[in-house]
């Protein structure tokens, strides 16, 4: 198993918001993490992402563990957490955005590294010497995956990389991260595009009041979800959204 | 007149090397510092103590308080960097104070209020002076301009464009920040020791947080995170400083009386030209 998280749990303040999560990824899959707002599925990825301190569990990288690791240690270990709204540095050209990350590295060696991300968000290379600050909000968040992608990660966490989206552009992201997937990465998924996260995912997690209440194969999610205790409404045929508590 | 104008060139040279050091933290790390003048005075005390009590050469007594200026602003980027915004900006004329009150309280060293004369001038002519302030202000150009197109450089915005984001992607933050203020330390205690050996005399007066203000004049109306911003921003307000001089006003009038331009000028900068001459940056709203 590429991750694992054992009984993980988090509080705020006291506040238990994530309270004994048990989950797990393989390598090359993609794993969604569903639940309304509130229920811990971003505090959950900011613990896994070493931001947040748990107060208990564990975190496993190919059985190594990893609980507590600082955000830079991680990246050497290939996990990247690309977090929700905060996309780009707005300064910063789309090619400085992406190479911002690879200091350690030569200029010769920065260069091909953002080249073979450019081969896989051709749209970006265009767009090299624009102030990222200056692209829409679908094209920061290709800007977002691409610098995660600069660093060649094993797993990818991302944090509802489509919150604030155009449909267009949700649905460009989704197949920039179908692409990603393809490729060997593996993912886990915040999201509350659901539709289109069902479509995408392996298997997924249902999460409620911090506690994960149900787990099924992707094709299973939907009818997960409402075991769960979770309207899931669907408006016309394809498109689920997400509704408060039952 | 001519001596008069290479003192100029000599002050501005002096201030637009200060003002580098404070471009580093301002525009390129969006750090608001009111401190810079206290490094600016940490320099000046050493190189006037080393030379004038401990008898060292300039050479010696800048490299110095170069660096004794940066430990000292390794020291306090160490302390102070984990804080943000605003509560860094106080915490930093927090210390403005103290710094200030060091060198006015601590008489066996500093003499206090009366400040140490005699200091060994450097050069013995103006034109000596003016080419040394020249290449010190030219060396700290080159060193921003060189950390303008490196990827510290690219640090320093990322950090300054959301230095949340960058904590999260793995940089640490907190010593990209103690890094550069002790760059900018540096810088000042470089200015610092020129200027003591310049004017020959220093007291607790030329290091307070209003020279701070002034020094923040400068780089907002020269630019924010452009290496030639500071350059003009200090020849900008040295130049309408030393105006007043023509007014006829009584010192007691003028002193007050430019920290209030000063002020204004801030304040016309934000309204109208937030990048200042040749910024490419602006302090958000």
């Amino acid at each position: 198993m590429l991750l694992t998280v054992e009984d993980l749990a988090v509080s705020y303040n006291g506040a238990g918001v994530v309270r004994g999560v048990t989950l797990h990824t393989a390598a090359s899959e993609c794993v969604a993490v569903f639940g309304p707002n509130g229920a811990g599925k971003s505090t959950l990825l900011k613990a896994v992402a070493g931001l947040l301190r748990s107060d208990r569990g564990e975190v496993l990288l190919d059985g190594e563990r990893i609980t507590g690791l600082d955000p830079a240690t991680l990246g050497k270990y290939g996990i990247v957490y690309v977090p929700q709204g905060r996309r780009v540095f707005p300064s910063l050209t789309v090619y400085e955005n992406l190479e911002i990350m690879l200091y350690r590295l030569g200029s010769r060696e920065r260069r091909a590294a953002v080249e073979s991300v450019f081969a896989d968000f051709p749209a970006l290379r265009d767009r090299s010497g624009v102030a990222a600050g200056r692209l829409s909000s679908g094209e920061q968040q290709i800007v977002a995956l691409a610098r995660a992608m600069v660093l060649k990660p094993k797993l990818l966490l991302l944090d509802e990389p489509t919150h604030g989206l155009s449909a267009a552009w949700v649905e460009r992201v989704f197949v920039s991260l179908k692409a990603l997937c393809g490729r060997g990465v593996a993912i886990v998924l915040v999201e509350q595009a659901v539709e289109k996260a069902v479509e995408l995912a392996d298997r997924g997690y249902v999460m409620r009041l911090g506690r994960i209440v149900r787990e099924a194969e992707a094709a299973n999610l939907v009818q997960a979800y409402r075991e769960s205790g979770l309207a899931w409404t669907i408006k016309g045929e394809r498109n689920y959204e997400l509704s408060q508590f039952a | 007149m001519t001596d008069y104008l290479m003192h100029l060139a000599i002050v501005i040279g002096i201030y637009a090397t200060l003002a580098q050091g404070l471009n580093l933290l301002l525009g390129y790390t969006g750090i608001i510092s009111v401190m810079q003048a206290s490094l600016y005075g940490v320099g000046a005390y050493i190189s006037a103590l080393m030379a004038s009590q401990a008898g060292v050469s300039f050479p010696l007594a800048f490299a110095s308080a170069s660096i004794g200026a940066a430990l000292t602003g390794f020291i306090v980027g160490a302390a102070i960097t984990r804080l943000q915004g605003d509560y860094l900006a106080l915490v930093t004329f927090g210390l403005a104070v103290i710094f200030y009150d060091v060198f006015n309280n601590w008489l066996t060293v500093t003499k206090g209020p009366m400040g140490i004369p005699g200091i060994p001038a450097a050069f013995e002519t103006k034109e000596a002076w003016l080419v040394f302030v020249a290449a010190l202000a030219v060396a700290a150009l080159l060193l921003v301009r060189r950390i303008d197109g490196s990827p510290y450089g690219r640090l320093l915005r990322a950090v300054r464009d959301d230095e949340i984001l960058a904590s999260v992607l793995g940089r640490s933050t907190q010593r990209t920040k103690t890094t550069v203020f002790t760059l900018s330390a540096f810088l000042a205690g470089a200015a610092g020791s020129v200027y003591a050996h310049y004017i020959t005399f220093i007291d607790p007066t030329s290091f307070t947080a209003m020279e701070s203000v002034s020094l923040l004049t400068m780089v907002i109306i020269g630019g924010m995170a452009s290496p030639v911003g500071p350059i003009l921003g200090a020849g900008f307000v040295v130049l309408v400083a030393e105006s007043l001089r023509f007014a006829g006003l009584p010192d007691a009038t003028a002193a007050p009386l430019r920290q209030v331009l000063f002020g204004l000028l801030i304040i016309v900068a934000m309204l109208f030209r937030p990048q200042g001459l040749m910024g490419r940056y602006r302090l958000s709203k």
